[in-house]
């Protein structure tokens, strides 16, 4: 008999878990099992009082393992991990039961969600028995960092580590630096220049003394582990790196802020981009009030103007999601065209106004006071664009269903700007391969979190900002750009990294040889030994998938804190029962 | 013994157990035990799921092992295929309520369907009508349409072979199985008690 203290913790979650699962129950249940020394229920166990309840618990009643029936692991394992490290007990003597994700939130009959509740926390426990405590591996932080992209984002993330005094090696596919932005020519709601927002940061860039800048250059390889990646850096069409700065570079960290492209308007035929001369994008607009002169293309000033919002964007043909930036852009060309030509006519053709960030609301406000024609149409009822006749006098008319009257409209328009929305890189799949992250159905890079890791990635030291992980206006990139400069500030000050303690390992005694395991590893974690003919997991970058330990013919790897024992002891609490659980409802 | 556990399963309790292979291969019984499937009042789903599965086996033995035996057309009477007509039944009705379940997103499983989802019902669908259109021209005597339809037929089945025992398939014997090992697992462990844990009954308590 095993001589475990267990403490037992299950969380309401508010309502969450409580409304379907009897916690009270639960609870009577868990304190008959053998071990369990001590069962709480509570309000929030995540909250600050929840953790120093369970801190102030081991110390005074000399428990050894926890338990916390509450929410996902990815949710808060590590919270109650660090609870553990301040009562001064071993993290990885604790195991959560997923009471909430998997069973209020999918179950509607309260007494088989509270059978099944207890069998998850029997699970839980059964394993937590068999825990072993496992001490973290530290390795070293290489503190220069490799930005891919010299956009708003990539800029904005160079010069931060730049200046705390870090080497960074930023790389652009371009002979210029700015990305998109460089090709605007105003900002929205404020008006700015975007020129101004990136010039002074061009010119400190090429003056630091921290930052070696590769022009028309991309990461050829990339290897190596958190604190320890290696790049080589090759300029495009063969020539030469510039600056005489070495071509291999060590680093610890990378930010890929690889930007985003626009959507290609010729794609939806019915606007006639790419037929009807006076059909623009919203980039080509953009040029001509950079130059100076909104014209169509036979040189004449248009007296009306039509935008079209949310082209390839909020569509199920092309992409659903929203582009997030176009609506504000779209009411910043109703200033600059009513400001350039005064008596045109301008009108605004879109599926729902989106003013979501500061001044926005109050820059709606203000374009549809300079009267603009706003026109609202139905997402699958898109306007139509045909040649004006010979009596008519505008190039074009636009035929649109208008939501709000419930009438067909048709409107004059010598130049109609379409609204293009933003996509994915094509050689976006190109990066994520080359440093190991992940990308979503539409083509961007997927964060670590969504919510609460917004910038890290699933490989730990790869960090991604600005909009090739989603559409995001310039306020939300640079904050992201700084915000992954943080982090990698934060890493580089403590000197080491602490990797997981949660790896697998190969007994090279039992290893055949035969790399099935290198080739599965979905995090590029294993390597092969030539000269001694095994295999060697790389323990920073294994994130204890089971991959390789699933796959292993010879049973000669074995995953540290995910060993038979533990997995049969869980699956034996969980079968423990489960025919009286349905008998008796 | 089960690896990396203390409790041993002697061999007598695999023969013990083995009659749930079939019982659950034949019945079901998990699937309608299912929370959402059992929201229907007659258990429609399952009755489908079951039709549908017994309609493909008995289909599959009739065209694996009497193939030669019943591709005769008029010569031999329609009461001869009966088994083949029942397995019709059920493969239609299967097929076409789990098409429209589909369409109509009736479950949860299905709003998030990917299309490797649909092309299990959708090459069914498309093997059993073609099927069935080639037995009756073959058995009213247009022998020719009835090669034609027989050819596309197979140009449905040849995928759908190629596919499915990697797919669908599997799940035929892996639940049964899964329902066959986990009963072996409990009673060993309700006998071994390995964990210093109560036997299944506690959780009564």
């Amino acid at each position: 008999m095993n001589n475990s203290r267990i403490g037992v913790y299950i969380c309401m979650c508010g309502s969450n878990i409580a409304k379907i699962v009897d916690v009270e129950v639960l609870a009577k249940f868990v304190a008959g099992l053998p071990n369990v020394a001590l069962v709480k229920t509570y309000k929030y166990m995540c909250s600050n009082p929840g953790q120093e309840m369970i801190v102030q618990d081991i110390r005074e009643n000399h428990l050894d393992r926890i338990v916390v029936a509450a929410c996902s692991p990815t949710m808060h394992e590590r919270t109650f991990r660090s609870a553990l490290q301040t009562a001064g007990l071993n993290q990885y003597l604790f195991e959560m039961a997923n009471i909430r994700e998997q069973c209020s939130w999918v179950h509607e009959d309260p007494g088989e969600a509270t059978e099944k509740a207890k069998l998850l926390t029997r699970a839980a426990i059964n394993r937590v028995l068999l825990h072993e405590p496992l001490e973290s591996v530290s390795v070293d932080m290489c503190p220069n960092v490799l930005v891919i992209g010299g956009g708003i984002a990539g800029m904005t993330a160079a010069l931060e580590l730049a200046d705390a005094g870090h080497m960074v090696y930023l790389v652009e596919k371009n002979n210029r630096l700015g990305g998109n932005l460089a090709r605007v020519d105003l900002t929205a709601p404020y008006l700015y220049s975007a020129r101004d927002l990136i010039i002074e940061r061009i010119a400190r860039i090429t003056g630091h003394k921290n930052i070696n800048l590769y022009l028309e250059s991309e990461v050829a390889e990339f290897n190596g582990f958190v604190g320890n990646f290696s790049a080589r850096i090759r300029q495009i069409n063969g020539k030469t790196v510039a600056y005489g700065s070495p071509l291999e570079v060590s680093i610890g960290n990378v930010i890929v802020c690889t930007g985003y492209k626009e959507f290609d308007a010729s794609r939806i035929t019915h606007y006639g981009y790419g037929k009807l001369p006076n059909v623009i994008t919203s980039f080509e607009l953009e040029q001509m009030i950079r130059a100076g002169k909104i014209e169509t293309r036979e040189g004449r000033k248009p007296r009306y103007v039509a935008i079209i919002h949310c082209v390839g964007s909020r569509s199920q043909e092309f992409h659903s999601y929203c582009s997030r930036v176009c609506c504000m852009t779209a009411l910043k060309y109703v200033h600059e065209i009513k400001s350039a030509i005064p008596n045109c006519y301008v009108s605004d053709i879109y599926i729902d106004m989106h003013a979501f960030g500061k001044g926005h609301e109050d820059f709606y406000r203000r374009s549809s006071e300079v009267k603009t024609l706003f026109l609202m149409y139905e997402k699958n009822d898109r306007p139509v664009i045909r040649r004006a006749g010979p009596k008519d006098d505008c190039e074009m008319l636009i035929e649109v269903s208008e939501k709000l009257s419930g009438e067909q409209i048709e409107i004059p328009a010598d130049l109609v700007v379409l609204m293009v929305g933003m996509e994915a890189r094509e050689d976006s799949g190109e990066v994520a391969h080359l440093v190991n992250i992940s990308r979503d159905k539409d083509g961007w890079f997927i964060e670590s979190h969504p919510k609460l890791e917004p910038v890290a990635t699933t490989t730990d030291g790869v960090f991604i900002a600005g909009t090739c992980v989603s559409p995001k206006d310039i306020p939300d990139t640079v904050a992201q750009a700084r915000a992954a400069a943080a982090r990698i500030l934060s890493k580089i000050a403590k000197g080491k990294i602490e990797v997981e303690a949660v790896f697998s390992e190969v007994n090279e005694k039992l290893c055949s040889g035969c790399r099935f395991c290198n080739l599965l590893c979905p995090f590029s974690a294993i390597e092969f030994n030539e000269l001694e003919k095994h295999s060697h997991i790389i323990s920073a970058l294994c994130k204890a998938c089971g991959v390789c330990v699933a796959a292993c013919p010879s049973s000669a790897i074995k995953g540290r804190h995910f060993s038979d024992k533990q997995i049969m002891a869980q699956i034996d609490g969980l079968i423990l029962g489960r025919e009286e659980t349905v008998t008796t409802i | 013994m089960v690896k990396g556990s203390p409790v041993s399963q002697p061999f007598w309790l695999y023969l013990k157990h083995l009659y749930l292979v079939p019982w659950h291969f034949f019945t079901q019984k998990r699937y309608a035990e299912c929370e959402s499937k059992r929201k229907h009042k007659v258990f429609m789903p399952w009755i489908l799921h079951l039709g549908l599965m017994l309609g493909y086996v008995t289909m599959l033995v009739l065209v694996m092992v009497f193939l030669e035996q019943l591709q005769f057309g008029p010569e031999i009477r329609w009461q001869v295929h009966v088994f083949g007509y029942l397995a019709s039944v059920g493969l239609v009705a299967g097929t076409i309520y789990f098409i429209r379940s589909r369409f109509m997103k009736t479950h949860v499983q299905y709003k998030k369907s990917h299309g490797t989802d649909w092309v299990f019902v959708v090459l069914l669908c498309l093997i059993t009508v073609t099927g069935i259109t080639q037995h009756i021209f073959h058995r009213t005597g247009l022998n020719e349409w009835a090669n034609v339809t027989y050819v596309i037929h197979l140009m449905f089945v040849v995928p759908w072979l190629l596919r499915m025992p990697f797919s669908k398939w599997s799940h035929l014997i892996y639940r049964p199985l899964a329902m066959y090992f986990s009963s072996v697992r409990r009673d060993a462990l309700t006998r071994g008690n390995s964990y210093g844990l109560e036997p299944a009954l506690s959780i009564r308590s």
